[in-house]
């Protein structure tokens, strides 16, 4: 046994965790398993910096005792988690024979994470998807920097899909890795668009245009109850269409707090008026939930006339809803001009390396092999790559597991042209949680009418405006 | 010279002390986990409260900071405040009232009653994720069983867990949906009730109605003060359901209840500072209600011995 003494900080932390599990108590007994959204996506066709090796693994098999990595990932459903594993096997099987890998599926990672880091026995790898988790917990000292493993095996900025890169920096170092990247299309009905006597339909609507469709895809039976929403413009999906909006999280060097800016007030406007005229926002929203609880149920029963999705919903497309005649366009812009494609929002989920991993060269390997050397590999996980050099085998391979056949097929590119094009993502501060909650719940208000567009924004801005503030200069 | 055998000697005192040390050392495995898993804890949340204490970094001393924080300036602690008093003011006594018709009804002696008890036991056994997806699936706007009904009465189909004004009542039946729990104590209670004073005030010529009302549920108040203030002590902690119905706090924060915002600050924004003063607000709040329900005892509490 070791004779070293556990110091005061030492022993307040090891209470912290304590005190955390004590607070977990009291907030009731059972682990919760909501389960999470699914991944996300996007991309282009093969352009960008070299391959980081010529394709085959330049990784160095692995030597010495067998080794396990724990990898913890969020819960993106069944549907979505089983085919993360396959970055396992074949990381064992083509670069580490000696290293297994061990993966445990949870809802809200970042909450667990934190608390797992700080009593010493953190996973190997964590794939955090939610709320820019990576400087996030960086910032806090928990994570691992990656700068020298970039270093000695020569993996660069340039490597990646532009905006990915600056979802793993923290104070200009990378602590993570850009892993699954993603960008969101328009899904419609093309018979039901017929039907509602829609006929061109342009590859980058505008927003009116993407408005106007909404409205005539909204339909009530002869008793006049609402049967179909066209559009229901649910407060978590507008961050996909804050780019195109002009909306604003920040003044430039972050140290204001924008969303009640004037061009912020104006691009919610826009979203919110997106509920098609003669119908209440909780109307269209009970019409969707009233949808099974299965992919695209609102849509595949017809209860909605557009959704978006990443280009995975060929999956969920294929299972439940084989005979719909779908089509894919990009999402609106301003002036639907392919000049105007830099502004769409891209997303991404980054794996890193907690610290107190206990194999972090280990770990570091299974992130290069996954994510940079063999980053076509995703395609079998139905996540996009954000590695540019490997595009052109990513869409290969999805091509392969779509089958010649599939109704997605023909769009394929839209994804890959989205990805590359877009350049606008949240940008990261400490609070951006709270203001991501503080923005949907004002969003939620201003679509339930309870407060004015305008008056939900400058409250949710004048509360968070001291958070920010109380931590300037620790990002 | 020593004393040997006198009470009070040297080697007596030294079996007593070896008394002790062995209780101790049988009792140090719950003693050990009690100081290092509760107590520490605990007071170190207390210490916490007054710091800015991320989880992965070392707390700052901040005063009252956080409390000064909770009271004068988040909106969405009163919010969850509201909240929890809400639904604690109509889902407990809803609770007790329900509860004890229920036992009167499974005290009577009729044929299969095991089967009724079992039948409203039945829910309590249901784990909270499932029941209330079952609950959600029910309530489920449009094509739900519950609205189904209600629009073949030509009642108004409310948009439950998806409106703000219906979706506390929705966890509200929830919770009632499980007082077989308190129903069980109910009747154990019942039983306790010695039958000689329902025969006596059967000779004195009472009624059903007399003997429920000035025997039965008399006699039956210190199981409702039990029921009632750990019914109460629940509501003030509800989180789990909540959390599973109302992501993100539910439509207009209707479902954000103070353990669940509470829950929010500590792991999803890192502000355990924060949180842990939140935790010992509570714990001061449900002290005062409970110490102020058995300040009132006195006056509507009888036991039969």
């Amino acid at each position: 046994m070791s004779g070293k003494k556990m110091s005061r900080r030492e022993l307040l932390r090891l209470g912290g965790v304590a005190g955390g599990v004590l607070l977990l108590a009291a907030c009731g007994s059972s682990a919760v398993g909501r389960s999470g959204q699914a991944n996300q996506t996007a991309g282009t066709s093969g352009k960008g910096g070299p391959p980081p090796t010529s394709g085959r693994s330049g990784a160095p098999r692995a030597t010495g005792p067998k080794v396990t990595l724990t990898i913890w990932n969020s819960d993106w459903g069944k549907f979505y988690n089983d085919p993360m594993k396959k970055l396992g096997t074949e990381f064992t099987r083509r670069a580490a024979p000696n290293v297994a890998t061990s993966w445990t599926f949870m809802p809200n990672l970042s909450n667990k994470l934190a608390a797992a880091i700080a009593a010493g026995n953190p996973p190997d790898v964590a794939v955090i998807d939610e709320g820019y988790g990576v400087p996030k917990i960086a910032r806090l000292g928990g994570l691992t920097s990656l700068d020298s493993y970039y270093s000695k095996d020569g993996v660069k900025q340039s490597d990646f899909i532009p905006f990915t890169w600056e979802t793993v920096l923290y104070k200009g170092k990378p602590y993570g890795i850009p892993g699954g990247a993603g960008a969101d299309a328009l899904v419609y009905d093309k018979d039901e668009f017929k039907k509602a006597g829609i006929g061109s339909v342009p590859d980058t609507p505008t927003w009116e245009e993407f408005r106007e469709w909404g409205q005539r895809m909204t339909k009530r039976d002869s008793s006049g109850k609402l049967v179909r929403a066209g559009i229901v413009p649910d407060p978590g999906s507008f961050f996909l269409f804050a780019g195109v909006l002009g909306f604003q999280y920040y003044n430039s060097d972050r140290t204001k707090v924008a969303i009640n800016s004037p061009e912020s007030v104006e691009a919610v406007e826009k979203w919110v008026g997106l509920t098609p005229k003669g119908v209440s926002y909780p109307e269209a929203s009970n019409l969707v939930a009233s949808a099974p609880n299965v992919p695209y149920g609102a849509f595949g029963q017809g209860k909605q006339g557009i959704v978006w999705d990443g280009y995975w919903l060929f999956l969920g497309m294929d299972k439940y809803w084989p005979k719909i005649n779908y089509g894919l366009i990009r999402l609106p812009t301003p002036h639907g001009k392919k000049s105007e494609w830099s502004m769409y929002t891209g997303w991404v989920w980054d794996p890193c390396i907690p610290k107190g991993s206990k194999h972090p060269d280990q770990a570091w390997e299974f992130l290069k092999f996954g994510f940079w050397q063999h980053g076509a590999l995703l395609a079998d996980t139905i996540n996009w790559t954000s590695v540019l050099s490997q595009f052109k085998p990513f869409i290969e391979r999805t091509k392969e597991i779509m089958g010649p056949h599939n109704r997605e097929l023909p769009y394929l590119h839209i994804y890959s042209e989205v990805q590359y094009a877009g350049k606008y993502f949240v940008p990261y501060t400490p609070i951006y949680d709270k203001l991501n909650d503080s923005l949907n719940q004002a969003i939620d208000q201003a679509n339930r009418g309870k407060k004015s567009v305008k008056q939900a924004l400058d409250e949710a801005a004048a509360n968070l405006q001291p958070q920010l503030d109380s931590v300037q200069g620790s990002f | 010279m020593r004393a040997v055998g006198v009470p009070g000697s040297g080697r007596l005192a030294r079996r007593e002390v070896r008394k002790i040390l062995l209780g101790l050392l049988f009792v140090s495995p719950w003693l050990v986990g009690f100081l290092w898993l509760q107590l520490y804890p605990i007071l170190a949340s207390l210490y916490y409260s007054f710091t800015d204490y991320q989880i992965l970094g070392t707390p700052h001393w901040t005063g009252f900071a956080n409390y000064a924080r909770m009271f004068l300036h988040d909106p969405l602690f009163w919010v969850s405040v509201r909240n929890t008093l809400f639904f604690a003011a109509v889902s407990v006594p809803l609770g007790v009232v329900i509860g004890i018709a229920l036992a009167l009804l499974l005290n009577a002696r009729v044929r299969g009653l095991s089967l009724y008890r079992t039948i409203y036991y039945l829910p309590t056994m249901i784990p909270v994720v499932p029941a209330v997806m079952l609950l959600a699936w029910l309530l489920t706007p449009s094509i739900g069983p519950v609205n189904y009904l209600l629009g073949q009465l030509g009642l108004p189909e409310p948009g439950w867990l998806n409106d703000p004004a219906w979706a506390k009542p929705a966890l509200i039946l929830l919770a009632l949906w499980g007082v077989g729990g308190s129903v069980v104590i109910y009747l154990a209670g019942l039983q306790d009730i010695p039958a000689t004073l329902y025969e006596a005030a059967a000779i004195d010529g009472a009624g059903t109605w007399q003997r429920t009302w000035y025997v039965t549920i008399p006699l039956l108040t210190p199981t409702i003060l039990f029921n009632l203030v750990v019914g109460l002590i629940g509501a003030f902690q509800y989180f789990a359901q909540a959390y599973v119905a109302g992501a993100f706090g539910g439509p207009l924060n209707s479902l954000l209840f103070y353990n669940l915002y509470l829950y929010q600050n500590a792991f999803q924004y890192y502000q355990m500072g924060y949180a842990s003063a939140m935790a010992w607000v509570l714990l001061v709040f449900v002290l005062i209600v409970t110490l102020a329900i058995f300040r009132t005892t006195g006056r509507w509490v009888h036991y039969a011995r």
